[in-house]
């Protein structure tokens, strides 16, 4: 059986602690609404003082990961102040990119997997901040409907964890919503070094070094600066989705290939 | 005007590759729209109004999204066709 190191061994038991909180953390939310309820406040400004409050949480819990030396993060690059009406695109590595997300973009709009909606831990929240479930069919024009309004949507075109920092695989649904819309893109690049956190691994399967998360918010993107919006919207979508998955190839390249030179 | 099958099987295909950017070779008529084609349901609707333009009828929507192949597309398109 292989020995571990001591901070090995304490990773493991903060990332246990992290899983605990996380637990505790997602019921917040809903008592909050809770006492909300009895307040005479409209929905909408009752569904943004429950994402604030998950803002808070996701803030809170990172710094908490970080604190406790789970790992260590930085964000990069400019965060824009009262951020109204964009796509929130993410390439997605681990299981806390939309944590990390939510922590430092305001008034995010998630799509979630259907599951998040009836999990006992997340559906209350879920359900409370408007968030939007991947298998909804209308969710295009829901997405839409609610960056007009004036949300932000955050969307990981991936849909689901990838297996290698450089083999993205984007579908075409992030694409559809941002021509649907005509609402701009901020990119998030998200890296983590070592990989943790990855799509079937248990908890306690952790890197043998702390990793190393970097954030970085890059300049806001208008469709027709990235593709020919004159084209058939059926090859914009097309277009549109290789040129991200290009764009996050380049971006994640060079995060990944600086930490290891 | 009616159109014949064949007629509207070649329009369909001429849209999938002009539109859709689908190789010639997949278009069989056992091709599944989803995990053959990679039609998704955006495409779907996208599909369904460009081959409103060649009937001169309204298509079924629902018969049309509950399409799993191309033959199953040509029929529903054929059928509106002919029954103009």
């Amino acid at each position: 059986m292989k020995i571990l190191s001591f901070n090995h061994y304490w990773r493991l038991a903060a990332a246990y602690l992290c899983y605990l909180l996380f637990a505790i953390g997602a019921c917040l939310p809903g008592l909050y609404i809770f006492a909300l309820a009895l307040t005479p406040i409209d929905s909408a400004a009752k569904q943004r003082k429950v994402r604030d409050a998950i803002q808070w949480l996701c803030r809170l819990y990172v710094n908490i990961m970080q604190f406790i030396g789970l790992m260590n993060y930085t964000v990069e690059g400019t965060r824009i102040e009262g951020l109204r009406g964009h796509m929130v695109i993410s390439n997605h590595t681990m299981l806390i990119d939309a944590i990390f997300a939510l922590a430092f973009a305001e008034n995010l709009c998630c799509v979630v997997k259907s599951q998040l909606c009836v999990n006992p831990f997340t559906r209350v929240p879920v359900r409370l901040a408007g968030y939007l479930a991947n298998d909804d069919p209308h969710i295009v024009e829901k997405a839409s409907r609610k960056l007009h309004a004036g949300e932000n949507i955050l969307i990981f075109p991936e849909g689901t964890r990838n297996q290698y920092d450089l083999q993205l695989d984007f579908k075409r649904g992030a694409a559809n919503i941002a021509i649907m819309s005509g609402a701009p893109i901020l990119p998030i690049v998200l890296c983590c070094m070592p990989r943790a956190l990855c799509k079937g691994d248990s908890w306690w399967y952790l890197p043998e070094v702390k990793s190393r998360i970097v954030m970085q918010f890059k300049p806001v993107l208008k469709i027709e600066d990235c593709i020919d919006i004159t084209q058939p919207r059926t090859r914009q979508y097309r277009r549109l989705t290789e040129w991200l998955r290009d764009y996050y190839l380049m971006h994640v390249k060079k995060v990944v290939g600086s930490q290891t030179n | 005007m009616a159109h014949s099958k064949q007629e509207v099987v070649d329009h369909i295909n001429g849209v999938l590759i002009d539109l859709f950017e689908i190789e010639e070779e997949k278009l069989v008529p056992e091709a599944l729209l989803h995990d053959d084609l990679d039609i998704d349901s955006i495409d779907t609707i996208d599909l369904l109004i460009e081959l409103k333009k060649f009937v001169p009828q309204e298509i079924d929507a629902d018969k049309f999204i509950d399409a799993k192949t191309l033959g199953d597309v040509a029929d529903i398109v054929h059928q509106f066709s002919s029954e103009t």
